[in-house]
């Protein structure tokens, strides 16, 4: 596929924007007691388009653009397992605590459903995010560059 | 990978914009062949040298 900046920043763009309001849905559905088996498959079918819309615009970048991508989703998500296994552990050994600050946050008992969430939730989080602040050093690194 | 990039671009008169649209490709991956964080591919190497007009070789140098 042809570089095209224009494509690639409204593809990626558009990715971040629907997974962002998508799993701010699929927490709002949890909250107000949503069908369990209606929400799961709403749940992959938005992962599968967000992944779709976000190859495609991965597809849409340079050679050299896709190296440093690379290179920023291996080790951003190195990092994000890394940085989320102190939270993992604390939540371990927290159980009471873990489960009152679910209650507070989502108005409604923990159930397993709510803690796979959170198991499926908190890595993805993690590596996410570290992969963007690897992003953001990468612009800032690029715009004191010579 | 050690490359003339830089110096040849200098000579041309070009900008990184400019050179980087010419060979289809971001301004960003142009900064980043110049500054060594990457090694372009044998197509895109052989892109630059057209643009050039110069054989690989003369602006490519391996680090043995």
């Amino acid at each position: 596929m042809a570089y095209s900046a224009k494509k690639h920043r409204m593809l990626s763009g558009g990715a971040v924007a629907l997974g962002l309001a998508g799993m701010a849905m699929v927490a709002w559905l949890t909250g107000n007691h949503a069908d369990p088996g209606s929400l799961g498959l709403f749940r992959v079918v938005l992962a599968l388009v967000v992944v779709g819309i976000g190859l495609r615009g991965y597809s849409y970048m340079d050679e050299v653009q896709r190296q440093a991508a690379q290179k920023r989703w291996f080790w951003g998500s190195l990092i994000g397992i890394a940085a989320m296994l102190p939270l993992v552990v604390f939540l371990q050994t927290h159980k009471p605590w873990l489960d009152t600050a679910v209650q507070f946050i989502f108005h409604q008992p923990a159930k397993p459903a709510l803690y796979f969430n959170l198991r499926i939730g908190i890595p993805v989080m993690f590596q996410c995010a570290s992969v963007l602040v690897m992003k953001l050093l990468d612009k800032l690194r690029q715009s004191s560059a010579p | 990978m050690k490359n003339r990039l830089r110096v040849l671009r200098a000579e041309k008169g070009w900008s990184q914009a400019e050179l980087a649209e010419q060979l289809n490709i971001a301004r960003q991956s142009v900064n980043a062949i110049e500054n060594g964080k990457a090694d372009p591919s044998l197509p895109l190497g052989m892109r630059i040298a057209r643009v050039f007009g110069l054989p690989v070789e003369a602006i490519f140098e391996d680090e043995v």
